[in-house]
């Protein structure tokens, strides 16, 4: 099945990458299914020219002005020392206290560089380190445990959308997206906006009826970060071909519940 | 302070000798001031001599200054040259003066041979590069339109394992304002910790900045703001020209009421070109054209002594006007306090005239920075953080990177 046009991948604006899109982008032949969920298939390869039309935005911009268009999937780079102050906890195995603090002054510098360069961060958000241990085919946990396969990145009932996902690992990490919104899903599933389904019940519908589409695989060097779009995306993380535990820095939006008690 | 109609003699004392050994540059940097970068033609040691002769039996030398090669790239020339010129130089140094001898040199000619010739004669060496090579390599290029980061880098590296001392000058266009984090990096990287920052300037054949655009005075704030945090409290800490020389501005506590700059007295800089040809003030005035001020010429080695030239009607002119603007900053502005008049060549430059005012370098390279400073002491940032020096304008004024 043919890439369409959905979200497009670019450098964010005010951010600098010297790695093309040839090596950075792979696309396969959809997913398969089994009892867990549907998973991607590991024929990946690289674009043609006409998928990087599709999948590929313009030049990054620069200047105060410039801002992340809603469609884009933005690639950018945290400066090395800002990695090199994550391993300043994880080495620290003296006191919690003591790691608690370095951690909190961790993300704080993460939070001042990337409100320096005017990322479009929530006015809360929450920011989780996962370590994964090297070869699972994949990361993600549902609430009971089980693994999760391709699927969106909000969980049903939860408001804490993924804003970004940064590599602070010593490897290339892989981030595995779907390249379409759930507008997209739906005009494909030929569902009227009477008939809207949450995302969770129209993902498993479109890799239903659609397991042959392609998804996106995207690889992150060391520093490197993937920012979101607002609206939800499907994806899915792994760490096969990896020798290193993947660690990676989840940013997630948080939303206060509606009857939050001041008290 | 600057000189009045009346009193030309109040010159000197001469702080900075800058001599062009040759105007030509190896490489074409789109913003560079420098005019005449193709001109192969080199300054004779009989001119060398005759400058030298002239500095030292002048009355204005009377303590320690630098002599800065450059305004062209100095290494197009060979070592053997700069033997001989320092031979000349203590010949000629009959009072025995303390001289110190820096090269501002755009590092893509270092070799061992240099390195030897730096460390034999203790000189002081700055070489420009505008960070990581995605930056560097948009305007810093070749005459062939390539960049020159690896370049630069493979002397940057000649220097470090020669454990030659050395500082970099970066100089900032638009695009750079963005990146304070990955110019730091950079610098970290190379374990570079002794940096300036210049901006692009109206200056010469330069008739335009990218840091005119508008927007660019806030960038270029928050941009000295995050690196000043960076340079401070980060893994590496570093010097900078800028967050030293402002701090030490805000801290004198001079006998005089206003600080002095060595771009508005006469004869405190004095600038050579290759043919012997001298001039004052901002050395950027060397090699620019001027039919009011007669090109800014005082006078040649070979002809005029340096008294002889401050006491003509052309020179009692340029040092007449760039007096007047140097009062009506006094007039007018609120930072004269920190900053003592500015700087002529960018007034001449920007607005047409030495008497006029405020320009694109003083309000992003004095206002901005002594706003960014005092913001910082008021958040608690103790001075010694900020590493001052010993008073305003007691660096050497730069004349810009090659």
């Amino acid at each position: 099945m043919q890439l369409r046009a959905g979200f497009t991948f670019t450098v964010a604006a005010r951010f600098y990458s010297d790695r093309s899109w040839v090596e950075r982008l792979e696309i396969n032949g959809g997913v398969q299914s089994n009892l867990e969920g549907v998973f991607p298939r590991q024929d990946w390869r690289r674009l043609t020219s006409g998928e990087r039309a599709i999948l590929v935005a313009e030049e990054p911009r620069s200047g105060s002005a410039a801002a992340l268009a809603p469609a884009e999937v933005s690639v950018f780079t945290v400066p090395e020392h800002l990695r090199d102050g994550w391993w300043v906890v994880a080495e620290d195995v003296g006191s919690p206290e003591g790691n608690a603090a370095e951690y909190e002054r961790f993300v704080v510098a993460t939070l001042e560089f990337l409100n320096f360069k005017a990322l479009p961060l929530p006015e809360r958000c929450r920011f989780d380190l996962v370590a994964r241990a090297p070869g699972q085919d994949a990361t993600r946990i549902d609430d009971a445990g089980r693994r999760l396969g391709v699927s969106p990145d909000s969980r049903s009932g939860s408001h804490d959308r993924l804003v970004a996902a940064i590599n602070l690992g010593d490897e290339l990490s892989h981030l595995t997206v779907l390249n379409l919104g759930l507008r997209e899903m739906r005009a494909m599933l030929d569902e009227s906006s009477a008939e809207a389904r949450a995302i969770d019940e129209t993902s498993r519908l479109f890799f239903s009826d659609f397991p042959t589409y392609p998804l996106v695989r995207v690889g992150l060097a060391p520093c490197e970060g993937l920012w979101l779009p607002e609206s939800a995306i499907v994806w899915h993380g792994d760490t096969r071909g990896k020798q290193e535990p993947d660690i990676v820095l989840l940013i997630r939006a948080e939303q206060l519940p509606l009857c939050a008690s001041t008290a | 302070m600057g000189v009045s109609h009346a009193d030309a003699r109040a010159c000197g004392p001469l702080e900075l000798l800058v001599i062009q050994p040759t105007p030509f540059c190896n490489l074409d940097c789109s913003y560079c001031y420098l005019p005449d970068r193709l001109n192969k033609k080199r300054m004779s040691l009989e001119v060398l001599e005759r400058v030298f002769q002239r500095v030292f039996e002048s009355d204005i030398v009377d303590g320690p200054f630098t002599v800065v090669w450059h305004a062209g790239e100095p290494m197009v020339l060979p070592p053997a040259f700069y033997r001989a010129a320092f031979d000349l130089a203590e010949r000629a140094n009959r009072r025995r003066i303390p001289v110190t001898h820096s090269f501002q040199t755009n590092g893509t000619l270092l070799d061992e041979e240099w390195c030897d010739l730096i460390k034999e004669n203790d000189l002081r060496v700055g070489v420009s590069v505008d960070g990581p090579a995605f930056l560097n390599d948009r305007h810093r290029k070749t005459r062939r339109g390539a960049g020159t980061h690896e370049r630069v880098m493979a002397g940057v590296a000649q220097l470090q394992r020669n454990q030659v001392p050395f500082h970099v000058i970066t100089v900032l266009t638009d695009e750079a304002l963005d990146y304070p984090d990955e110019i730091y990096a950079f610098y970290v990287a190379h374990g570079i910790d002794d940096v300036g920052f210049n901006i692009e300037e109206i200056e010469g054949p330069n008739e335009r900045s990218s840091l005119s655009a508008a927007g660019a005075e806030a960038r270029y704030r928050r941009f000295m703001s995050r690196f000043f945090d960076l340079a401070t409290f980060g893994n590496l800490r570093m010097r900078v020209r800028e967050f030293e020389s402002t701090l030490a501005s805000i801290m004198h506590d001079g006998a005089d009421d206003v600080p002095r700059t060595q771009e508005n007295t006469p004869l405190v800089i004095l600038s050579v070109n290759s043919d012997g040809d001298f001039s004052s003030f901002s050395p950027e005035l060397l090699g620019l054209s001027s039919a009011a001020y007669g090109d800014f010429l005082l006078g040649n080695v070979a002809t005029v002594s340096l008294r002889q030239a401050v006491d003509t009607a052309g020179f009692r002119k340029l040092a007449g006007d760039i007096s007047a603007g140097v009062d009506r900053c006094r007039l007018t502005c609120e930072y004269f306090g920190f900053c003592g008049g500015g700087a002529p060549v960018n007034k001449y430059s920007e607005n047409g005239s030495f008497d006029s005012t405020e320009t694109l370098f003083c309000r992003l390279n004095r206002k901005v920075l002594v706003d960014v400073i005092l913001d910082k002491l008021e958040h608690g940032v103790p001075p010694k953080a900020c590493d001052g020096s010993s008073g305003p304008g007691a660096r050497a004024a730069s004349p810009g990177s090659v």
